[in-house]
């Protein structure tokens, strides 16, 4: 399996605060990664470098081979902890936008998706409730033929409903070229679609491992070694 | 990209400048009319002078709104689409940093040049008819023009020899000027957003020190051209070229140092928290 994302002493900083020290990750295409943490553990710090939102203060870190820019944007696909898309818009404009900016944008896949979660073309988003800006973001994020999405948080502001719809989605874009990593606290909902789990604190990684390895090695789910590993 | 992204900000920026500029106007027209109005039908008539006056007031902010808007607008949307939540989207398009400032950089500078149109065809809409022709009659007996046979035009050829020189330096100036300010907010902002908070507060007293450190140096230029104006042999026509082409230059120079800082910032510092 080839590698898609590569991190090699990655170290954030916020002033005197370390978001991140030190990482040494590695991700192979065609995985589910489950990125795990406690608030502050530095997930959406690393998600933000990797989307090129931030930038390093040493350490090196490359998408498919190489250095956050223009050419990582194009096969990164990241879907932000916060709703994007300016309030003056309407669906078709962020479509739009979408499709002259990306090459790899699937508008078929986006009428597919806004049909099924109810979205119409001509909504504006200004009318529109905060899980429903949610779901349209991701189906922007998740109708790209990207070789890395990058999803912050992406089940938390929406409805069970709507969240067996955004994993299922998951799963069937599955794409053997493509890694997804998913930060999140809700480990239960997800555990079954992951493949591989990176939970990190501090900044620091604490484990890097298959979820069959978890479960074959401490008989845990995910959910609960999450637990014993983070316990308060 | 360059394309799709001044497309993009042409459209997002329009959406805020359009009303300002069918605001004036519609209310140059209504003024215009009421204007008429006051002149053919009555001064007594207590109701269309209130009318008269309220429309007056609310003309005079769209037009102050419109005249401070040309640059506050860009500046808002450089920050808002750059630096906020919208930097979400804007920062992860596979787009050079340089072609995204580029693109709102000339947006801005066409907008303002729109509202100076838009203004100058209000004030037309205002006094065309016998009101131009009675305010250019004014001017020329104001300046003795019809008394003495000579034109304003005359008078300014023969103490500027090189007008044409002149009028092109400053048409080029007053475009790059336009560029100028606008870059000088950009680069505020650009660096008030590498602190970790009060990033706008931060970008303003930036701005603040950027201009008066301008302010000081443009001072400085002007004692040098002081001096040398002394000098016999230098015509007064090259002092007011060359003068203008000093500032020409040195706009010139701070407004690029200003792109690559900020370009810099953007590709290689951006802080989005």
């Amino acid at each position: 399996m080839s590698e898609i994302l590569k991190c090699t002493g990655l170290t954030k900083k916020y002033g005197s605060l370390v978001a991140l020290n030190n990482l040494d990750l590695s991700v192979n295409k065609g995985q589910i990664i489950g990125l795990l943490g406690p608030n502050g553990s530095g997930k959406t710090t690393l998600i933000k470098l990797i989307a090129g939102l931030l930038k390093q203060n040493s350490g090196e870190l490359t998408v498919n081979g190489e250095k956050i820019g223009i050419n990582t944007k194009k096969i990164v696909s990241y879907l932000p902890e916060r709703t994007y898309i300016p309030d003056w818009m309407r669906v078709i404009d962020i479509i739009k936008m979408f499709e002259n900016f990306y090459e790899d944008f699937n508008l078929e896949k986006v009428k597919i998706m806004l049909d099924n979660l109810g979205i119409k073309f001509n909504q504006r988003i200004k009318a529109m409730s905060k899980g429903t800006k949610e779901k349209l973001q991701l189906i922007l994020v998740m109708s790209r033929e990207a070789q890395l999405y990058l999803l912050d948080e992406p089940i938390a502001g929406v409805d069970p409903a709507a969240r067996d719809y955004i994993l299922r989605t998951i799963i069937t874009n599955y794409n053997p070229e493509a890694a997804v990593i998913i930060s999140t606290h809700l480990i239960q909902d997800i555990e079954t679609v992951l493949d591989d789990v990176i939970m990190i604190q501090n900044g620091n990684l604490k484990i890097h491992k298959t979820v069959d390895e978890i479960r074959e090695e401490s008989g845990k789910s995910v959910d609960e070694l999450f637990r014993e590993v983070f316990r308060c | 990209m360059l394309g799709k992204l001044f497309k993009t900000e042409f459209k997002a920026s329009g959406r805020l400048y359009l009303p300002l500029f069918i605001g004036v106007i519609f209310f140059a027209v209504v003024e215009r009319i009421m204007l008429e109005l006051e002149t053919r039908v009555s001064n007594e008539s207590l109701v269309l002078n209130i009318l008269f006056g309220v429309i007056t007031v609310i003309f005079v902010l769209i037009i102050i709104s419109v005249c401070v808007s040309g640059q506050f607008i860009s500046i808002y949307r450089f920050y808002k689409s750059v630096f906020t939540d919208e930097g979400y989207l804007t920062n992860t398009l596979p787009v050079k940093s340089s072609s995204i400032i580029i693109s709102k950089l000339l947006v801005g500078v066409l907008y303002t040049v729109f509202s100076y149109i838009v203004l100058f065809v209000s004030g037309f809409i205002m006094v065309a008819g016998d009101l131009l022709t009675n305010a250019l009659n004014g001017l020329r007996i104001t300046f003795g023009i019809e008394n003495t046979q000579i034109s304003l035009m005359d008078f300014a050829i023969s103490s500027i020899v090189n007008l044409k020189l002149t009028l092109t330096i400053l048409a080029v100036l007053i475009i790059a000027a336009l560029f100028f300010n606008i870059l000088m907010f950009y680069v505020a902002f650009a660096i008030g957003n590498m602190a970790n908070r009060k990033k706008v507060l931060l970008s303003i007293i930036i701005y603040i020190v950027i201009v008066n450190l301008l302010s000081i140096i443009s001072a400085g230029v002007a004692m040098f051209v002081d001096d040398w104006l002394t000098l016999d042999n230098v015509l007064m026509v090259n002092v007011i070229n060359i003068t203008l082409a000093i500032i020409l230059a040195v706009i010139v120079v701070i407004g690029l140092v200003s792109f690559f800082v900020t370009n810099k910032i953007i590709k290689s510092k951006l802080n989005l928290e």
